[in-house]
Parts: structure tokens; sequence; C-alpha cells
């Protein structure tokens, strides 16, 4: 058994016989918050793996509030002249339901993911920054309730989550809406950057030994890239929101055409973060089907080299196709050409994603658990999106089908049925391993039909709405542009609302799963899908410090081949080791000392301030200021501690000298 | 799913046939279900109604130019998805787990891999070739015959059609809701807008081009036939972005030149002593302060000129100095013509539609009761900014009509005023 | 007996005095510094009096036990002494002074208590350390950051603000290679590259103190002062030029370039407007919506300088006196271009239609209607 260690040595002997006081003593409320159990062992966490785990829960909590947005939205389209909201309600709701799905869903999700597993993945014992990680996750938090706080101050955001100026100006949109969601934004695009910075080292630096960048685990290649795209999107949109909360709040003219200026600068500036954008969506679903999809075929992923590859070059690419969501405002003819073929050109990448996905499944041997349905409903899902977005790659064609429920439709079959199915399939396939506890798969099969069924209920009609002429963002449509017959927007509108709530049925029975089945007796076995990758090589849930050992790879897919052995007669796979003798076999090895970081204040207070600067740049500059101070002291309080907390702060050891305690 | 054990912790004890079997044929039938719904869209999309906006109805040269390259597309896309669907479909039946032995771990196959990508590669090529001969070709501007300033402001369309001899246009014509052109001319418009972004969208006739402040876009738009054409507003902007619609009409050259002269007859004001007369002294006291009507005379003879840019954020309201010619107000949102006058116009084949058209609102045509419920409380019926305690932010201007107290007896006065301006 | 707390009060009797006594001198506001700072004195004397007899503040022979090697050197004493010498200063010459100082005290006595408190925490000096600097470090560093960042921003302004811009962007050069050489020195570590970089730091910091005060004295360069005096913002009216540095090239920012209207062309003697989308169909009237900010371009294609001049209409005082309205580019140089915004609220009387001109050349016009 490792020990994670405390630095060494007793109670120092002083002249006289008198001893040093305790730290609690000493320090009061400046000693580390060093306690292991508690409310206290949360919120003051550095470990990956709590913070993954509060990234989730808040996510999945942000994701209700979405969809609940989501269903009042077609509540009030379900019939024409809808009376559910009004106007402003609806356009609040509306851009509301992106902001929340994108930004306090979707990349949240990811993240929760990403921090999860990728250190697990690439052997290491936490990521590189363990107190960056955590003040990122406060920052999401406070942001995701900042932006929300909007609702309960006088109305949220209404000016569409792409808040185009100068609609999203102080004459437009007099609430505050719009101030609580530029800078709420800029507060989660906090955690997004200092993730994303966390993340590239942590892979670059940490990874286990004889673990090369081409035997990474491909879901750590997605995540690896997506960082890169955060790196460099993030400050996109800084700049905007900084732009929109001066012009906003200081009366700054950067999109007043009065002082000269372009309100399609906003345009340009948000759709350069905001296509990036699209592929940070959707790249780490694409990694977690593209675990999924092997180890349920009993197969390595069919081309590792070219998804990797593929999945930079939509990293690369994704930089130079933003336009074509500006196809409609004017260009000029050639950039709309070049942005138009541009976009063709992503499109094959994401098609290589599809044949390789189809391919591994070529040739195995299928097992359709409830990870394995969602990873498969991606594939099918997403192909659909993709191929309607090839359509409107097409500008001239684009000039009809944008602002249309076509592609209201066309993104949602890309992110409900890519980004959030491959979320939904690593919920099932990595529950065990985070809660040991397996979900219910005839649950989760339901669970997956419904969404499913809802999904192409609600967002399948939606393509038919908008090639029919229904434009998005209209609070209500009415009976005289709806067209003759029993085919028309009264009926698509009809199917969509009701398929909306068969969706909202599916994502309960994922709730209801978790519920039953957290309290069940009984813990998942070591490896219950026969797995491939290295984060399955520890215990379930993993110890604090991940792995007893580091392991040493030498094959991509680590663990597989640690169980199995090809027959060379057959070609065929022999087993050879169980899980569970695998994982002994790396504890006999164990490390002798191993050294954890220290679980801190200092994040949660510096996360604290940026919600206290935010709400005084809205009502009163001198609150913004005291934040400022906190802020700042919090910065150099951080700065000044060490990542390891010194033996002051620790209890002293127990008698006998055991360094029992660990802190983590 | 029958029980909750780990699937595939030991092969063959979990992959029992007729559980697998059940869920392959739930699979392919949803396969197929998925496959279809590119077609399915298609066709339904085209035939099933007849949607006013519909996208994939052209009726005229430039939305059939997107037409021809939009169909093909749909078709190529269709046939990749049904492949697709087929391939995973048949793996998924294929390739179940049916106890066979885990197989070799290839890693991929390049040959395969690079052909799989070139395919998908070259089809994008050829239609990228398409589509930049029609971007190119709808952005001309040098060959269209009517120029039409378009400016769009929360939230209705204004329209001014600049002095163009060769259409009898001798002195500026100015309106709103609807937008008049002769068929089978090429005419250009030329777009901006007063306050936030807005998109103008014909869809019968071209695609949606926005009307972005401080810029001039241009949309080229051509009909076949005389004819109504709808369009709705595309680029989201405030409030009442749902109630900013827009019909295009489509006229013979003839009854064009016919409702030019219209437009550009004098002000006639009403005779003395009738309710209309009265109505002209109500507008001079209240809508006057917005709302022009060219040639009209105040009191003491000086021509009454609108100041909208002392009272609306935007600086204009739409003249109403023809409002009966156009079926339309606040924005296209509410008709002026009963259903069944409204159905007269809209349902007229091409031949009949002039004439239709240029009858204009009719005292039996005219629908009373919208216009009215618009004068008793306009914010009541359409959303706006038009509350005074909202008014902080641009300095005390309405964002839309407020609420102007008219009285029961002024509103009377106005129905019949306005019904004189044909 | 002189011990901790009373020689607090005799540093500041005797640095009081002193400042007396230089105020004194240096200033003829002697009845007010004189009753201020002499009530001071005697006071703080009092006080020093008062504890030196007592022994109050004085560390005991008990808590000396404990504390091990007891209080050692601390500057806070003197520091407070300062404050109040700033406060009594102030009183007599500037407010700000006053509040400086009373920001001085109050830092030092928060530093002041920390110190106390710390120095008795444990009998070992190097905790008694860390304990206090985990109070006071993150108060501390920012604090001491922010003073010094704002000094050399100070000093560095200054002289950026006096010499010429092309001295300027050699001189931002040189400042920012140096910087690099001395932190790559510094990051490299070893004992002789430390005293190099160390050296080149405070030859910076000489440099950089010698020339914020000489860039001070001096004052700005010519063409910022001069731009000031000019309103270099505000837009000249339709006469002659009075600004030399106006800025001559709006037309080059991509947003009015993308934005225009029309360009208006002044061409071989030819006043011509073309459209945006009929740039090929010269056009001599323009239409242009009414209250909506229009952007036109105007194109000097001609032999000599040349300005356009937008009449609006005739301006009625409540006095019947009457004045042009008007609006104009700078005059521009053959080939240049210059944007001219419009915002025209009303449309123009029938009988007298808005026009664009240009000054001294007659007989070509373009209309200008506003529907």
């Amino acid at each position: 058994m490792a020990i994670i260690e405390r630095p060494l040595g007793g109670a120092p002997a002083l002249p006289g016989g008198a001893s040093l006081p305790t730290p609690a003593g000493t320090y009061g409320v400046l000693r580390r918050p060093v306690t292991t159990t508690g409310w206290k062992s949360w919120v003051f966490t550095v470990d990956h793996k709590k913070l993954g785990i509060m990234y989730g829960v808040t996510a999945m909590f942000f994701f209700i509030v979405g969809g609940v947005e989501a269903l009042l939205i077609r509540l009030q389209l379900a019939a024409p002249d809808g009376k559910v909201l009004n106007a402003d309600l609806y356009n609040q709701m509306f851009t509301m339901h992106a902001t929340t799905m994108v930004f306090l869903f979707v990349m949240p999700m990811a993240a929760a993911f990403a921090n999860y597993f990728v250190p697990l993945q690439i052997g290491a014992r936490d990521v590189a920054f363990p107190r960056i990680n955590a003040f990122g996750f406060w920052c999401l938090l406070l942001g995701g309730i900042f932006l929300n706080a909007a609702w309960f101050l006088g109305g949220a955001a209404d000016g569409g989550w792409f808040m185009y100026a100068p609609n999203s100006g102080p004459i437009f949109s007099p609430s505050h809406g719009v101030d609580f969601w530029a800078l709420g934004l800029q507060i989660t695009g906090i955690a997004s950057l200092t993730g994303a910075v966390n993340l590239i080292v942590t892979v670059l630096n940490m990874r286990a030994p004889g673990m090369s960048l081409l035997k990474m685990p491909i879901f750590t290649w997605m995540i690896f890239v997506v960082q890169f795209l955060l790196v460099f999107a993030m400050p996109v949109i800084t700049v905007a929101l900084f732009l929109l909360m001066f012009q906003r709040n200081f009366g700054a003219t950067f999109f007043d055409v009065a002082a000269g200026a372009d309100p399609l600068l906003w345009q340009h500036l948000f759709w350069i973060f905001g296509h990036p954008e699209v592929y940070i969506l959707i790249l780490p679903s694409f990694g977690i089907i593209s675990e999924v999809l092997p180890v349920f075929s009993r197969k390595p992923l069919f081309g590792y080299p070219f998804v990797v590859f593929s999945g930079a070059a939509i990293g690369f690419v994704g930089w130079g196709v933003w336009a074509h969501h500006m196809f409609a405002s004017g260009l000029g003819p050639v950039s709309v050409a070049v942005f138009s073929v541009a976009t063709m050109a992503i499109a094959v990448p994401t098609g290589v994603k599809i044949i390789n996905w189809t391919l591994t499944m070529w040739g195995g041997k299928l097992v359709f658990s409830t990870a394995m349905k969602f990873a498969i409903g991606l594939i099918v899902l997403f192909t659909i999106g993709g191929l309607s977005g090839v359509t409107h790659s097409v500008a001239p064609s684009d000039t009809q089908q944008t602002d249309t429920y076509y592609i209201v439709a066309h993104f949602h079959y890309v992110l409900f049925g890519g980004a959030i199915f491959g979320l939904f399939s690593g919920f099932y396939y990595w529950w065990p391993k985070v809660f040991g506890k397996l979900l219910d798969e005839r649950l989760g099969s339901w669970n997956f039909w419904l969404m499913v069924i809802g999904m192409n209920m609600t967002f399948g009609p939606m393509h038919i709405l908008g090639l029919q002429g229904q434009p998005r963002r209209m609070y209500v449509w009415t009976d005289a542009r709806a067209g003759e017959g029993v085919f028309n927007f009264a009926f698509w509108n009809m199917v969509a609302s009701i398929g909306s709530f068969i969706l909202a049925v599916g994502v309960l029975c994922f709730l209801v799963n978790v519920w039953i089945t957290s309290r069940r007796p009984g813990r998942a076995p070591l490896d219950p899908w026969n797995a491939r990758s290295l984060e399955w090589m520890t215990s379930n849930p993993p110890k604090e410090h991940n792995f007893d050992a580091i392991p040493t790879v030498s094959h991509l897919d680590e663990f597989f081949h640690r169980k199995y052995e090809e027959d060379p007669a057959t070609h065929t796979m022999r087993q050879v080791a169980t899980a569970e003798q695998v994982l002994a076999d790396l504890e006999s090895r164990a490390d002798a000392h191993i050294h954890m970081p220290s679980p801190s204040y200092w994040p949660v207070v510096v996360a604290l301030a940026l919600p206290i600067i935010a709400t005084g740049l809205i009502y009163s500059h001198l609150v913004a200021v005291a934040g400022g101070v906190v802020l700042l002291l919090g910065i150099y309080g951080w700065a000044l501690e060490p990542g390891t907390a010194p033996d002051s702060d620790m209890d002293p050891p127990a008698a006998g000298g055991v360094p029992a305690v660990s802190h983590g | 799913m029958s029980h909750a054990g780990p699937v595939g912790a030991r092969e063959g004890s979990v992959g029992s046939v007729p559980r697998v079997m059940r869920t392959v044929r739930a699979r392919a039938r949803r396969a197929a279900t998925g496959g279809l719904v590119l077609a399915g869209a298609a066709a339904l999309a085209g035939c099933a109604t007849d949607a006013p906006q519909d996208t994939w109805q052209p009726k005229g040269p430039n939305a059939k130019i997107i037409d021809d390259l939009q169909k093909p597309v749909f078709a190529v896309a269709g046939i990749v998805g049904v492949l697709v669907l087929v391939a995973v479909g048949w793996a998924i039946w294929r390739y179940r787990d049916r106890g066979q032995p885990i197989p070799a771990q290839t890693h991929g196959n390049p040959v395969l891999e690079i052909t799989l990508t070139v395919i998908p590669a070259l089809i994008l090529t050829v239609i990228g070739i398409f589509t930049f001969r029609t971007v190119l070709e709808l952005a001309k501007t040098d060959d269209t015959e009517l120029v039409i300033n378009v400016t769009g402001q929360q939230w209705w369309w204004e329209y001014d059609y600049p002095v163009q001899e060769e259409f009898g246009i001798t002195q500026p014509i100015i309106t709103s809701g609807q937008l008049v052109f002769p068929a089978g001319t090429k005419v250009l418009l030329r777009e901006t807008s007063r306050d936030v972004i807005h998109s103008y969208w014909i869809p019968a006739l071209n695609g949606k081009r926005d009307a972005v402040p401080g810029r001039v876009h241009t949309l080229r738009i051509e009909a076949d036939e005389p004819g109504i054409y709808a369009g709705q507003c595309t680029e989201f902007c405030g409030l009442s972005h749902a109630n900013m619609r827009m019909e295009a009409v489509a006229l013979s050259d003839a009854d064009f030149a016919a409702w030019v002269a219209n437009q550009q007859e004098a002000y006639v004001a009403p005779a003395a002593g009738t309710l209309a007369k009265a109505g002209e002294e109500v507008f001079l006291n209240q809508c006057v302060r917005c709302h022009q009507v060219n040639g009209l005379l105040r009191a003491d003879g000086t021509p009454a000129i609108a100041a909208p840019d002392e009272n609306v954020w935007s600086g204009a309201a739409p003249n109403l100095t023809h409002l009966m010619t156009r079926n339309t107000f606040a924005g296209a949102m509410f008709d002026l013509l009963t259903p069944a006058c409204r159905e007269r116009v809209w349902g007229a084949s091409s031949a009949d539609f002039g004439e239709r058209y240029l009858a204009g609102v009719s005292a039996d045509c005219l629908d009373e009761n919208a216009l009215r419920a618009w004068l008793r409380n306009a914010p009541a019926v359409k959303p706006m900014y038009a509350n005074p305690t909202q008014l902080a932010a641009t300095g005390g201007k309405y964002r839309g009509m407020p609420n102007l107290g008219l009285s029961e007896a002024d509103i009377d006065k106005l129905v019949a005023y306005l019904l004189t301006r044909q | 007996m002189v011990r901790t707390g009373s020689r607090h009060f005799l540093g500041l009797a005797v640095v009081t005095g002193a400042a007396f006594l230089v105020l004194l001198f240096a200033l003829e506001q002697l009845a007010l510094a004189g009753v201020a700072l002499s009530m001071l004195v005697a006071v703080l004397a009092l006080f020093a009096w008062f504890s030196v007899h007592s022994g109050d503040g004085d560390v005991s022979a008990s808590e000396a036990a404990v504390a091990g090697p007891g209080a050692g050197a601390a500057p806070w004493p003197a520091v407070t002494a300062a404050g109040v010498v700033l406060v009594a200063v102030g009183l007599v010459v500037d407010a700000v002074l006053v509040i400086g100082g009373i920001v001085v005290m109050l830092a030092s006595l928060a530093e002041w208590l920390v110190l106390a408190w710390s120095e008795r925490s444990s009998a070992d000096p190097g905790y008694n350390r860390d304990a206090r600097g985990r109070l006071l470090h993150p108060i501390e560093f920012p604090v001491a950051a922010a003073l010094g960042l704002g000094v050399v921003i100070f000093l560095f302004s200054r002289i950026m603000l006096a010499i010429d811009k092309a001295s300027g962007a050699l001189l931002f050069i040189v400042f920012g290679t140096l910087i690099l050489v001395a932190g790559t020195l510094f990051a490299a570590g070893g004992g002789g590259r430390r005293v190099v970089s160390a050296a080149i730091v405070g030859a910076g910091a000489v440099g950089l103190l010698a020339g914020g005060v000489a860039g001070g004295t001096s004052g700005l360069r010519a063409d910022l002062a001069e731009a000031r005096e000019e309103g270099h913002y505000l837009h000249p009216e339709c006469g002659p030029e009075r600004a030399k540095y106006f800025d001559k090239h709006a037309e080059r920012t991509v947003s009015l370039r993308a934005s225009v209207a029309a360009i208006v062309e002044m061409r071989d003697g030819a006043l011509v407007a073309r459209l945006t989308g009929l740039e090929d169909r010269p056009q001599s009237t323009l239409t242009i919506p009414r209250s909506n900010p229009t952007t036109i371009i105007f194109r000097n294609e001609d032999g000599t300088d040349r300005r356009l001049v937008a009449n609006l209409g005739v301006k009625t005082f409540e006095d019947g006196s009457t004045e042009l309205i008007q609006d104009c580019t700078q005059l521009i140089e053959p080939g240049a271009e210059h944007a001219l915004t419009l915002t025209i609220p009303k449309p123009a009387p029938a009988d007298a239609p808005y026009t664009l001109t240009v000054a001294g050349v007659e007989g070509q016009a373009i209309t200008l209607v506003v529907p």
C-alpha cells in the first residue's frame, strides 16, 4: 500500500521543554483546509476527480434549466399566436436556452469528463495546476449563477446568444440582462481558458512513461485539440464581450454607426469565436464515442491516426469558416464564395470520422450496451446533421435557409444528436468508474429510445418547417403564413412540441436511473465493459492518487493488451489475465512516495471576487473596486502559498510516528 | 434489456440471442427511418403544403438559380446519407455479438481510408465550383433596371423610389409595408437600416440579405408573373421581430405605371363638413407629429411636415399619403382588407391580380377592427417600446407607436380620414 | 526606561519637532503651522513621558521568556511618525497630504499590530516570520508592486510624451530589449550573470528616473501641445483649415470603407455620385433616407485641392437672422479621399433642395433627395 506523504518530522523540541503551538491554535482561519471529509473537503478541494464530479453536477443542473427553457419555447410555438410567453419573455427564453446549453451544459460537461479522465487516461496523479483547476470550476459555477441571476433582477439577456450589435446596445436592450450576460460569460470564459492551459500542460508533460502522443487514448487526443481551440477562441470572445461591456456601461461606441463604427465588427468577432466553439462542443463527444465504440466492438479504433489528424484538421480548418454564419450579412461575393468552399472542405475530415467509426464496428463483436447505443445514435444523427450542414455550406441555398428552422434543425442534430448523445454515452460508459455503480441497462434503454424518438420528432420536422419558410426567433407564428393542407406549420410545430416532451421524459429516465442505482447495494465490478485504456487500470472509483504505481505504456489500448494476447494461429484474441490480476500486479509495485497537492482557500476566494466585480460594474463601481481588492489580495495570497502545505499546517503526527493522515 | 448486469464482462454470458435480435431489428427500423429524414423532408416540404414562404417554390429567376443549385445538393446529401446509414445498419446487424471470438486487433487500412476521404472531397469540389458560379451571378448589379431603396427599422420596412423617369417616377415615391414593382423587370434593392440589423427576405424571389445600419447592401429581385409574395424579417431585431413582415407585389408594366401615377397624385383634402375632414384635423393634431401625408396643409396654410426624428428613436414613421393603396399596416402585421377581400387579392390569377390589387382598400373591404384596435392602443396589439417609463435609454423617444389615448369619436374620424388616403 | 512603547512617542516628538523647524524656515505660514505643530509636539511629548514612566507597551519579563528572541528592529515607529508629519504639514499646505499621512499612519498601524502579534506567537523566529508573512504578504506585495509600477509608468509616460514620435518608437524598442535581456539573464541565473543583470536593472532605474524628471520638466512635445490647443478631435467648420493635425485619414478605416452609401467624385471639373451597387452608372441625384447616418466618400480626382460641401438648408433664428446649414469634408489634395457622414432629419422644402457642391466650383451640384 502506497503512502501519501506529508512532510516528515515530529514536533521540534524547544529549549526548556516548551512545544510549538498547534497549527489550528496559531493560524486560526489562516490554516490551510486540510480536512479530507465533510463539505470543506469538496469546497476547497484541488483533486481533479472531485472537481470533475462537481463540474458534472453543475452542468447537469444547468442542462435541466436549459431544458425547461426549451420546453417553454416549444409550448409557446405549439400552436399559432401562442400565449404561454410574451414577446419579451420569449426573447429572453431563447437567448438563455442557447447560452445555457452551450456555455453552462455542453462545455462544462465536456470539462467534467476532461478533468476526470484525462489524468487517468494518461496515467497521471492530477492535472498540472490543481488549484487553477479548482479556480476554473468555481468561475464556471459562479459565472453560471451570475448569468441566471438576471432572471430575478429585471429580466435576462434578450438579444439571442449571438447578441448582434447594435441590438445588444443599451438603447435596444435597456434591461440589465445583456450586462449580466456579457459579464457572466467573461467569468465562465476564465474557467475555459484556465482549464485549457491546464490540460494542455498536463497532456504534454504528465503522460505515463512510454505513452507517446500517438499512443494517447483518442478521448484525450480530442480533448487536447479542444483545449487548443479554447486557448485561441476564448480571447476573441473575451475581447468582443469587453467591447460590448464598454459600449453598454461606459458609453463606448464600438458598434455605433453614428460614430463611424460598423456593427459587423461584432459579427466577425463573435463568429471567429463562435465557429471554433462548435467544434469545442462536438469534439469531446467524438472522443467519447471513439472510446466507447472500440470497447463494445472488441476492436481497436479503425484508423486511429486518421481520427487523430482529422480531429486536428477540424480544429485547424474550423478557424477559416466563421463567415458561413454571415452569408446573408452582405460580405461581398468573393468572401462568400471562398468561405462557402472552405466550409465544404471541413466536411471532409468530419466525414472521415464517420467512416472510421463505421469501420470500427465492421468486423467486430458488437455488444449493445446503453453506452454503445448512444454512440451509434451519435453516428446516425450526426450524419444527418452533417449532411444538412453541407446543404447550407452552399452559400446561395444558405441565403434561403439561414435564420429559418432548417438551421435550428441542423444544429440540434449536430449538437443534440452529436454532442449530447456523446455525453450520454460517456455517462453510461464511465459511471461505474466514477461512482462505483453500474447504471441500470433497462432504464438506460428507455432513456436512449425515448431520447432518439423525442429528438427526431422535435428536430426532424424543423427541417421541413424551415424549408416551408418559418424563420427562427419569432415568438409567434401566424396562420396567415402557415400554408394550407395537413402538413403545414401547424402540424409540424405540434409534432415538434410533442417530441420535445418525449425527449424530456427520456432525460428524466436518466435522472431516475441515477437515483435508483445510487440506492442499490453492491458495487460495480472492476472492469464491467472489458475496457481498453488506462483509466480502468485502477480501482472503482479511483483512489485519491489515481494509481499506486504509474504504469509503463507500450501499446495504444494498454489495458486491453495486458489482458489479451493474439493467438498466432487464428489471429483472434485470447484472454491471458483478468482485470483484477492486472491491477494486483500494478499494486504489487506501488510507489513508495506519492506527493499530492494540498487543498486551498484561495481558488474560491479569487473566484468569488469576480461576480462581486461584475455586480459592481452593473450597479455601483464602488462595489467593483471592493471586488477588485478581494481579487488582488486573493491572487497574492494564492501566489505566496506553497503548492503543498508545509509541515506547520498539518496536524501533529499521530502517536507512534506513523504518518497516517493523507491530504490531497 | 433484461438485467442490469455488466454487459460484456463475460463474453457470451450476456449476449443472449433473442435480446440482441430485438435490439437489432429495432435498430434497423430506426436506421431506415433516419435515412428517410432528408428525403422525407424534401418530399414533404415540396408538395404537402402551399406555404407562402416556401423556399422551394421559386417565382423569379434569382430564386430559381438558387433552387437549381440546392435541389441537386439535397439529392447528393440524401444519397450519401442513405449510403452511410445502410453501412452502419449493416455493420450493426452483421457484426452483433453472436459468440464469435474477439477479432484480430487491426488498426486500419490506409488505402481504404484515403479512398473514402478523396471521394467526398471530389463531390464537394464539384458542388463548390457550382456554388462559386452562382454566388457571383447573384451578386451582379450592373444589369438591373429599377432601383428601390429599402430601409428597415423596428419593426417595419420603408421603400423609397428615387426619381427614374423611364418608369414614370418624376418625384420620389415613399411607401411601406408592400414593395410594389413591375414583373419581369430586374429590380435592385439597396438596403440599409436606421437602428438594428434587419434582413430582407422574400423567399419566392431571392435569398435574404441583411439590412445593416450604416451600410448599403444590394439584393436583386425579379418576379416572373404579377402576384403577391410573402416575406419576413429574418434577422432578430428585438421585441416585435416576429411581427416584422413584408409583402412584395409584382404588377404588369401597365399596372405599375398606374400605381406610380397614383402615388404621385397631388393631395386632395376631404370636403369640408365631412367626417373625413374632422379626421384630417385629428390627424394634424396627433398623427402628423410622426406620420407624413404629402401635401397636407395646416390650418394656416403652411405644409405639415412630420417630425418623427423628434419623437421616434429610428427617426422615421410610415408615410401615410396613400395608406389605402396598401393592404396592410404596422409592418404588414395587420390586414386592412377583410378576409374575403384579402383572399380575392391573394388568390387572384396573375392576369386578374393587377386590377384587384390596384382597387386598393374600398370602404366595403376595409377591416376596421384591426385598424381601430391599433388606433386605440397600438402597443397592446404589437409589442413595442412605447411605454414612457421604459424610455430613459432613448431620451424619451419611442420605439414604435405609443398609446395616443384617442377618444372613440376621434378614432371614428381618423378611420374616415384614412379611408380617403387612396 | 526607554522601551518599545515609549520609543515610539519619543521618535514622533523628535521628528515632529524637526518638521516644525523645516516649516519655520521653508514656509511662511508660520501662524497656523506653528500652532498645529507645537500642539502636536506637546501632546506627543506628554504621551512619551507617560509611556516612559508607566512601562505600558513594554514586553514584560514573563512574556519575554516565551517570546524568546523578543522584538526585533522595525521601521514602523519611524513610518508612523512620518505619517504624523505628513498630516501636520498637510494641514498647512494641502489636504491631499493629510489624506496621504492618514493612509501612511493606518498602514503602519496595521503592520505594527501584525508584527507585534506574530512576534509573540511562538518561540521560533522563523515560524513567527512565516505567520506574519501569511497574513501580510498578500497585502504588502500587491501594494508594493502597484506603487512600483505606478512610478515606472509615470516616469516612462513623461519621457514618451516629451520626445518626438520616431525617437519614442526607438526608445520603446531599446527599453523592451533591455528588459528582455535582463529578464533572460535573471532567469538563466548564475552568479556572474546576476551581477550583470542587476547592473542593467540598476542602470535602467537610474535612467528612467533621470529621463522621467527631465521629460516632466520639459513638457509635452510640440505637436501634442498644439493638438491640445486646437481641440484635436473636433470637426472643423466649413472654413479655412484651422487644424493642422486633424485626422486626414479617416477614409482608410475599414468601417468607413465598408459602410459607404456612395462615392462622390470630382473629376475633370464634373461632380458625379457613384452609388453603392450602381458604381458603373454615375448619378447626379443621391437619395438618402431621412434620420439615418449615411456615409459618403468624397474622392478628389481634380487637379487641385478640393472640399465637398453639403448644403442642408437655412436655419432661421428667432430674431429673424439666418444661417446656412452646411457640413463639409477636409480640403483634400488630388487623388485623396475623405468621408462625410450626414444625418438629415427632415426632407428639403420643394423649392430649395439639398445639394452637394464643391467649394469654388460653379455649376456642379448633386441633388440630395431626402424623401
